[in-house]
């Protein structure tokens, strides 16, 4: 088979060169969004730490994640998912209308970065929210 | 819907990949379920898979400036760590 790259474009993006050895599958897709199921990750400096999660079938659906230790350093998955060298997590960020900042620790997106698969995970018990709020900073008085 | 009575420990096969077994009802009224599925079928509490929906959908909504520029007002920690991540780079 081919290790074709392949141009997407992405609505605030533009165009991203998408080399196949980072697409990662979904084989339950993703909640919400069944039927899509392959998907990159996007990242740049200027964006750090967001990455997004963008839908390779239907470009325009594009999730704003974060890697969870920015929001909890002491953020686990469960123990099947913890070889750090196998699974990234990324949690989803969802903005209210408010402009508060929600944050998926529930269920984040877990990646396997050995086998190129994702899939969301909901973690068991009480310990992380699905709408963990993010608290903004203040901008000083001028 | 389709309506099927169950006793505990029997089972119902849907499609014949997926058995949702009755595992136990305790006095309160909670019925325990087992579910076998395949790994490519995915398996939810309905209120929570609903909660999650609704998150995903509402995150893939937002404009691309909007949430960079909040998300630099927000309070985040560092991740000592190195994250290797196969990611593609979004050209300046």
């Amino acid at each position: 088979m081919a290790r074709a790259q392949q141009q997407v474009c992405v609505p605030g993006l533009g165009v991203l060169k998408v080399s196949q050895r980072r697409v990662f599958t979904f084989p339950t897709g993703l909640i919400g969004f069944e039927q899509l199921r392959k998907f990159v990750v996007a990242s740049s400096q200027a964006m750090e730490p967001l990455k997004w999660l963008i839908s390779l079938e239907q470009p325009e659906i594009a999730l704003p994640t974060l890697v969870p230790w920015h929001v909890d350093p002491s953020y686990e998955l469960p123990p099947e998912f913890q070889d750090p060298e196998t699974f990234v997590p990324l949690a989803v960020v969802a903005f209210e209308p408010s402009g508060q900042i929600l944050v998926n620790l529930k269920a984040p997106i877990v990646l396997n970065v050995r086998t190129l698969q994702g899939r969301q995970v909901v973690i068991p018990g009480d310990r992380y929210s699905a709408t963990h709020p993010l608290s903004i900073a203040v901008p000083r008085a001028g | 819907m389709l309506v099927i009575s169950r006793k505990v420990g029997e089972e119902i096969c849907i499609d014949g990949m997926v058995t949702i077994r009755v595992l136990g009802i305790d006095p309160r009224g909670v019925v325990r379920l087992g579910v076998e599925a395949p790994r490519t079928v995915a398996v939810h509490r309905k209120e929570l898979y609903e909660r999650l929906r609704q998150l995903n959908v509402q995150a893939a909504r937002r404009e691309l400036p909007e949430v960079v520029a909040q998300l630099r007002l927000a309070r985040l920690y560092r991740v000592a760590q190195k994250v290797k991540l196969p990611a593609v780079k979004v050209e300046p």
